[in-house]
């Protein structure tokens, strides 16, 4: 993780952030409460400190100079009682001189600077320093009154500027007969030595009898002592709990010692400790302690980061891989590394992609494929021809497409049953697969409709591809013990010469499939007109509605004739569309495309009705001649059929014998027990039935024998070459046999000439259809052709 | 020798019953309490009498380490024994004007007494133990008496007369001559003096606590 994304992962309001702030907070706190409760502890501590300080320094001041008066009177008392200087003192008989020097000799050797005797009447009798004052008044009488007190007297005196640490003993004879006064100079260095024992500051103050403090000995920079005198000037400044004295710019903790409080001029030691110094190793406490703060801090912060890296980093790169499956990106596995229950998460989310991938990866396929032939379907082709146009702009290339479908398939479903149409289906497809070999070329349209992809092929080639294709075909399929002949119809069209866009593309191919088909062609190139006559075939399913209601739709009728005698035996209903525009409009043209919409199930009730009506009409005018209306497949399966017919039968009164429904083996195929309940019901009504195109399907005897047939008509495709074609005549002649033999008659169609009609004849064929006796003829010219044949039949007859 | 003494004192009251008197004497000190071992003194105003023939020979014993008795009035010229009744040595001296002497080392009786013929206060030390301390007055007068424990004194024997009494103790602030005073004994041959005296404390080398096994001495 680089630096930025490691920050970046700690955004505000972030998991990270969140964590960060709160244990730096917390850790923050918890230090900062610390040292605040240390800094008080210390602060507090230190002030205790220094005042146990102070006071202990107090009582070892007093106690050195207690100990150096004692020393010092002790020394003096060596002397005072040495018998012979009691001698000569009592006796007066040393002089003055005699007497200071000897005092001196004394004095020096116990460090004394000040060696003096004192008369009982308190003049000095000898001095070491002199002679000046021999006589005068010793001037610390004090010192001699608690002399006389205690047998010896100690004290601090002030003289000529200088501090004296001065003890008075008396020479005692054995009563005092003079006082020995000894003196040690408190200076600098005597304060120095008590600093040395007590740690603190020493200042010795003498408060000089003009009332200013005068420093006598002390510790102090020199700098500071003027300002000792001028603080304890201040009021309150003996106070003892008036501690603090600020000296320079230090804070001195401060006790106030009376030394000598019974002279004139009364002595203080100022002891001080620096606050500052006192608290330095607090300060360097506190320091440390600001120290640790920073550094637990900055490892709180680092340990948040690294923690929440921990659980971002992950919970990101599972957030990332969420957002690739969002845009549909299964490949890539996350990768986690951290705690176990975010990598247990992480593989529990690669399961998902997994998961997710695999059934997306279905979906595709199911989406994608053909599940019957395991080719692309049409979803799948229209990207891919997208994608190819989409080349084919920007490169300038050209995409040919060949759509094709199967001839006849529908037959093949009808006849023999869905699963060996799926298999008939397959087939294609491989065969197809096998021929176009190009990967991903290939694809099933719907139904029995193919397409292939033809990348940069121009019409010419595309056109070549198709042919080869409809070759391969030529072969046929083998399916068990029945070999298939499949035919396939082939429609080309091609990129930028006949459409723009994919759907204008499928369109042009579906055209150019559509009128290969109707041409009996192999493979069709589009051009324009047939879009022209495509583009008719869609506006007819609407001129094909108004053509009923206005009447254009009419019936003709053929008369069927029978081969012996050749009596009219009935007529063929047929349906005529003469368009006010277009004029006659073949059925061909139109019942395929009413088939394929389902609108034959409206055309085929109004035709029933109309032959019933006519038929009644000719009854009524004397002719009496049964009437056929072609039923499809899809009305075998609409229901209400037989109430048409019933219903149009009860309206005209007409007998039930006297209509022929024509049914087609494929119809019957397509619901083979449907079909034998609903013929079963029509035969009960008394319709007569009829099997149309027998012999192009392959429909099972077994299933004939249950229709209530009551006839069969032989396709003309058969009937055509009967006179040539001795296949064909074997054919008509099973088909008759057969047919005799269950009862039926039989009934040819397409007869043309002569010829034919004697070769049926021959075969036993009952009647007869076709242009040798008449095309199909409206209402009238048919009775008047009716007629016409009956006066020579009636004439003959 | 001395009966004549008490035959001449005997005869001198009878012979003059009506002119001999006593002198009651009351101290105390500052705080009225009754100060012992102070010294009275009453000097004729006549002129004092004749010192007898023969001095006197008083005694100052040192018992236990110390003077006894502490304070001992004499008249001029007395001789004083300082007999030693301690099994130790003292050397007993003097650096008084009134009387500088020394008594080298000595236990038992010195072999000669001292005379003291200047009046005056000799204080009395020991060279070996100097909290010792003895005081021997010598009053030029004959009429002086000491203080009790009841800080009384009887001068007796006292001729009718005037005379300058004074008192005189060691610790005294004041000088001696301050006290003086004068009075008459007549009448009915009594007469009294009181004092207040005003005393500083004692100055006195503390008693080493066993002389006899330790001690700087
Ligand atoms: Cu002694």
């Amino acid at each position: 993780m680089t630096e930025r994304s490691a920050w970046s992962s700690l955004r505000a309001g972030s998991l990270g952030t969140r964590i960060l702030v709160f244990f730096s907070a917390l850790l923050a706190s918890i230090l900062g409460v610390s040292l605040a409760v240390v800094d008080t502890i210390n602060a507090r501590g230190a002030h205790a400190q220094i005042k146990q300080e102070l006071a202990v320094g107090e009582k070892v001041f007093r106690r050195l100079v207690d100990q150096r008066n004692r020393q010092l009177a002790q020394a003096a008392e060596i002397l005072t009682r040495d018998y012979a200087f009691r001698n000569a003192v009592a006796m007066r008989n040393l002089d003055a001189g005699t007497v200071a020097s000897l005092l001196g000799n004394h004095g020096s050797r116990i460090g004394a600077s000040v060696a003096e005797l004192v008369s009982p009447e308190r003049r000095l009798i000898a001095d070491n320093r002199g002679v000046a004052r021999v006589g005068e008044p010793f001037p610390f009488g004090w010192l001699l009154d608690q002399a006389e007190v205690d047998g010896r007297a100690a004290g601090i005196v002030v003289q000529d500027g200088r501090a004296y640490q001065m003890v008075a003993v008396p020479v005692l004879a054995p009563t005092p007969v003079a006082w020995a006064v000894f003196g040690i100079v408190v200076d600098d260095a005597t304060a120095r030595e008590l600093q040395s024992l007590s740690g603190l500051d020493v200042s010795l103050m003498a408060h000089a009898p003009g009332g200013a403090w005068t420093m006598v000995a002390s510790t102090l920079d020199p700098a500071l002592r003027a300002q000792v005198g001028s603080a304890l000037a201040a009021p309150h400044a003996l106070d003892p709990q008036n501690a603090d004295m600020m000296l320079g710019d230090a804070q001195y903790e401060t006790l106030v010692v009376s030394l000598e409080d019974n002279g004139a001029t009364p002595v203080v030691a100022v002891l001080q400790r620096s606050l500052d110094e006192a608290l330095a190793p607090f300060r360097r406490l506190h320091a440390i302690l600001i120290v640790l703060l920073l550094v637990g801090l900055g490892l709180a912060v680092a340990g948040s980061v690294v923690i929440v890296r921990g659980v971002t980093r992950p919970v990101r790169a599972l957030g990332a891989m969420t957002q690739r499956i969002e845009e549909g990106d299964y490949s890539v596995p996350v990768a986690v590394e951290g705690a176990d229950e975010l990598r247990e998460l992480a593989r529990r989310f690669d399961l998902m992609r997994e998961g997710i991938a695999a059934r997306q990866a279905e979906i595709l396929r199911l989406a994608y494929r053909d599940s019957l032939t395991g080719l692309p379907n049409r979803t799948r082709f229209r990207q891919w021809l997208d994608e190819a146009l989409a080349a084919a702009r920007s490169g300038g290339g050209s995409v040919s497409l060949l759509t094709m479908n199967l001839q006849r398939f529908r037959h093949v479903n009808e006849t023999l049953g869905h699963a060996v149409g799926d298999d008939v289906l397959r087939r294609v497809s491989r065969r197809l697969a096998e021929v176009v070999r190009v990967e991903d070329a290939a694809a099933r349209l719907g139904g029995d409709e193919f397409g292939v992809r033809l990348d940069g092929a121009d019409p010419e080639t595309a056109a070549r591809v198709a042919e080869r294709i409809v070759q391969a075909f030529e072969a046929p399929i083998a399916l068990g013990p029945q070999p298939l002949d499949m035919r396939l119809a082939v429609g080309v069209a091609t990129f930028p010469q006949h459409a723009e866009d994919t759907e204008g593309l499928l369109r042009c191919a579906d055209a150019a499939m559509h009128a290969a088909k109707e041409a009996k062609l192999d493979v069709m190139v589009y051009d324009a007109s047939l879009r022209e006559r495509r583009e008719q075939s869609l506006s007819l399913l609407s001129e094909l509605k108004r053509a009923m209601e206005t009447g254009e739709l009419r019936l003709a009728y053929q008369p069927k004739v029978a081969v012996r005698g050749g009596a009219p035996v009935g007529a063929e209903a047929l349906i005529r569309w003469v368009h006010p525009e277009r004029g006659r409009i073949a059925p061909d043209q139109f019942i395929p495309f009413a088939e394929q919409t389902g609108f034959i199930r409206t055309v085929t009730p109004w035709v029933i009705r109309a032959a019933v009506a006519q038929c009644a009409r000719w009854r009524d005018g004397g002719l009496q001649v049964p009437v056929s209306v072609n039923i499809s497949a899809q009305d075998l399966l609409a229901p209400g059929l037989v109430e048409v017919v019933t219903g149009a039968l009860s309206r005209h009164e007409l007998p039930a014998a006297l209509l022929c429904l024509e049914i087609t083996e494929t119809g019957v195929m397509a619901d083979p027990p449907r079909a034998v309940e609903l013929l079963a019901g029509l035969h009960a009504v008394g319709v007569r039935l009829s099997m149309d195109d027998f012999g192009t399907g392959y429909s099972s005897l077994a299933y004939i024998k249950q229709l209530r047939l009551n006839e069969l008509k032989i396709d003309r495709s058969f009937v055509g070459n009967i006179v040539d074609d001795s296949k064909d005549r074997a054919i008509v002649l099973s088909a008759v046999e057969l047919a005799h033999n269950l009862g039926l008659s039989v009934v040819a169609e397409g007869v043309e000439s002569q010829a034919v009609l004697e070769v049926l004849r021959s075969l036993g064929c009952d009647a007869a259809q076709g242009y040798l006796f008449s095309p199909a003829l409206e209402a009238e010219p048919f009775a008047d052709w009716l007629r016409a044949q009956q006066v020579p039949a009636a004439a003959s007859a | 020798m001395r009966i004549l003494q008490v035959l001449a004192i005997a005869a001198l009251a009878a012979a003059g019953a009506a002119r001999a008197g006593t002198i009651d004497v009351r101290i105390v000190d500052g705080h009225g309490a009754p100060v012992a071992d102070a010294v009275v003194v009453a000097v004729p105003a006549a002129g004092l009498p004749p010192l007898p023939a023969r001095p006197r020979v008083e005694i100052v014993d040192q018992v236990d380490k110390e003077f006894v008795p502490r304070v001992k009035p004499i008249l001029r010229g007395s001789l004083v024994q300082f007999p030693n009744k301690d099994n130790i040595r003292h050397q007993v001296y003097s650096f008084s004007p009134a009387k500088n002497f020394e008594l080298p080392l000595y236990a038992g009786t010195p072999a000669s007494p001292v005379t003291f013929d200047k009046p005056g206060v000799v204080t009395l030390g020991c060279n070996i133990h100097d909290w010792m301390v003895g005081y021997i007055y010598v009053a030029e007068s004959p009429y002086f008496a000491k203080t009790g424990a009841d800080g009384k004194a009887t001068i007796a024997n006292v001729p009718d007369g005037a005379y300058t009494v004074r008192a005189w103790h060691p610790q005294m602030s004041a000088d001696e001559s301050q006290t003086a005073r004068r009075l008459t004994v007549g009448g009915d041959g009594r007469a009294a003096a009181d004092w207040s005296l005003a005393l500083k404390p004692e100055i006195r080398i503390p008693r080493a606590p066993d002389a006899d096994t330790g001690g700087p001495y």
